[in-house]
């Protein structure tokens, strides 16, 4: 009587084999797949002094600053088509910042290329991905305004500041 | 582990970086930075106050006059704890000899007054202990008195600068 052993292990080896196969088609697909690239360029540095008291001495401080419409401009490039929709998120990382300001961000322009939606209202810019815009194909420069609220003579005088995370997501 | 279980266990981890892979984000920065300037200013309301002494009872000193109705004073300032103001007082030249002019302020939220304080062309604390603060019409009271050894002083005029400063 024959061992069933070594036919076992050729069965085995077989599967491993097929398997290892996928696995490296897979891999290959994965790293095959496009990524969704975004490029935003600007940035924004407001200086808050006397001269924004809202009515000179013994009045308080405008607490609300704008940058301008197109202080922030976002691309995005290698979609796979107008089928390929996406969204960008935005959050902040902070450095040194005061509790009491907040920061927002708005989408003032459609930019040029496919489709965008979304983020026409401020959206608070926090910690935590906010949801910004979405939107399918390559777009080139939707531009972006930033927002600082709560502003006060309460914050003590110095610099503060925050860099701001957009990433695209391939929905 | 047997070679179907490997070739399962790969295929899972295949998976998951396929997922990975569509829906992993690609990012970019931007920074914002702003700058709070410190903000120290103050404002006296009223142009010119006029004081004159012209009475005195009979053996005393002259009258002293008071006006309290007159000028008031604005401040802001971002300052902290640590970085706290005092507002002080001087006119540009001397008193007449026998001539004495006090003023008194009155302190925004926080803060101290030193109450009624001579005035003169050094420069004295009228208010200590300034933080954070935004407010007008802080009462300024003045008063102005004479000895009769003074005699009769001649109307002049004096400015008044009020200065909000460093306590230290």
């Amino acid at each position: 009587m024959r061992s069933p052993r070594p036919q076992a292990s050729r069965r085995s080896l077989r599967s491993f084999a097929v398997l290892g196969t996928v696995v490296v088609v897979l891999t290959q697909a994965v790293e095959a797949l496009p990524a969704i690239v975004l490029v935003c360029t600007g940035s924004w540095s407001p200086v808050i002094g006397a001269a924004d008291l809202v009515a000179g001495a013994g009045s308080a401080l405008r607490s609300t600053y704008e940058s301008a419409t197109d202080q922030i401009s976002v691309t995005i490039s290698d979609t796979a088509g107008s089928g390929d929709a996406w969204r960008v998120d935005v959050r902040r990382v902070d450095g040194t910042w005061n509790d009491d300001v907040n920061l927002w961000i708005v989408r003032t322009s459609d930019g040029t290329g496919g489709a965008v939606t979304g983020g026409t209202s401020y959206v608070q810019v926090t910690t935590s991905d906010q949801t910004f815009f979405s939107g399918s194909d390559d777009v080139s420069d939707i531009t972006c305004r930033l927002r600082l609220t709560g502003v006060s003579i309460a914050v003590p005088p110095g610099s503060y500041g925050t860099t701001v995370w957009l990433t695209v997501v391939d929905t | 582990m047997t070679g179907r279980r490997v070739g399962i266990v790969l295929l899972t981890a295949a998976l998951v970086s396929l997922s990975i892979g569509v829906y992993g984000g690609n990012s970019d920065t931007i920074t914002v930075n702003y700058e709070v300037q410190a903000i120290n200013e103050i404002t006296i309301s009223a142009a010119s106050v006029t004081l004159t002494v012209s009475t005195a009872t009979a053996g005393s000193q002259p009258d002293s006059v008071t006006d309290n109705s007159t000028a008031t004073y604005a401040l802001t300032t971002n300052s902290t704890t640590a970085d706290s103001k005092k507002i002080t007082a001087a006119i540009d030249t001397a008193m007449p000899s026998g001539v004495t002019l006090y003023l008194t302020l009155a302190a925004p939220t926080g803060a101290t007054s030193t109450g009624e304080t001579e005035i003169t062309n050094v420069a004295a604390s009228v208010v200590t202990a300034i933080e954070a603060v935004a407010e007008s019409g802080l009462v300024m009271t003045f008063k102005l008195s004479a000895t009769v050894s003074s005699g009769v002083v001649a109307s002049a005029a004096k400015t008044l600068t009020l200065t909000l400063t460093d306590v230290s």
